[in-house]
């Protein structure tokens, strides 16, 4: 997936555990890691919304594209 | 218990008595065609008590592996694991199985015309499961990019 998520940097920046930020944003733990760690296939513009509301930040501060990682579809499924 | 796991449950005992008859039909065999092939010499044709031994019991590794991977289908819906991989498995092996099936018909489908029914039939649900394991694969995939959205 060339779309790197940098949520974990942000958090660091605001100072704010996952379980903090799964509770305010409202999913699961489960699915916070699940988005940490690069394996979410989708990102609703609502839970974006929310996560950007709390981190009180921009989606681009959370979402970078890297054109040197292999493409969603070059991947092992 | 809803309608939905009592027909699963119906479904798993019906595979359950296919397996019975399957063993019965494997025990029984010499006799029918036995009994069958007299028939046969009877009005005056030659004797097929051999081609039609051999072809029903290669038939049955067949129908036995297609009676297992059935069975591990219905555990699956059972346990509410209808889109998993494993299933696809099974489903890709019960069609193999039918057209293994056609192979072990083709022999007796020369000797006997009227077992080509048999054949096409085989062949037609083989072509089926492929087209329904395709359909499985497709809902794993949508399944999976549904579990995998935040």
């Amino acid at each position: 997936m060339r779309i790197v998520i940098n949520l974990d940097v942000m958090m660091a920046k605001r100072k704010i555990s996952s379980n903090e930020l799964a509770e305010k944003i409202g999913i699961t733990p489960a699915n916070l890691s699940i988005l940490k760690t690069g394996k979410a296939k989708a990102v609703r513009f609502s839970t974006l919304e929310k996560i950007c509301e709390v981190l009180d930040c921009q989606p681009g501060d959370i979402l970078e594209y890297d054109p040197t990682r292999p493409g969603a579809d070059e991947q092992e499924e | 218990m809803n309608g939905k796991d009592k027909s699963v449950l119906l479904t798993s005992g019906l595979v359950k008595v296919v397996y019975v008859l399957v063993a019965v039909c494997c025990v029984i065999a010499p006799f029918l065609v036995r009994y069958y092939d007299s028939l046969v010499v009877a009005s005056g044709q030659e004797s097929v008590f051999l081609p039609v031994l051999i072809t029903l019991y290669c038939a049955v590794p067949f129908a036995v592996a297609a009676l297992i991977c059935l069975d591990v289908l219905l555990r699956n819906i059972r346990m509410e694991q209808p889109f998993v991989a494993q299933n696809v498995t099974m489903l890709r092996i019960i069609s193999y199985c039918c057209f293994g099936e056609v192979l072990v018909f083709v022999y007796l489908a020369v000797l006997k015309p009227f077992t080509v029914v048999v054949l096409v039939a085989c062949a037609f649900m083989g072509l089926i499961l492929r087209v329904v394991k395709n359909v499985f694969e497709q809902a794993i995939k949508i399944r999976e990019e549904n579990d995998f959205t935040i």
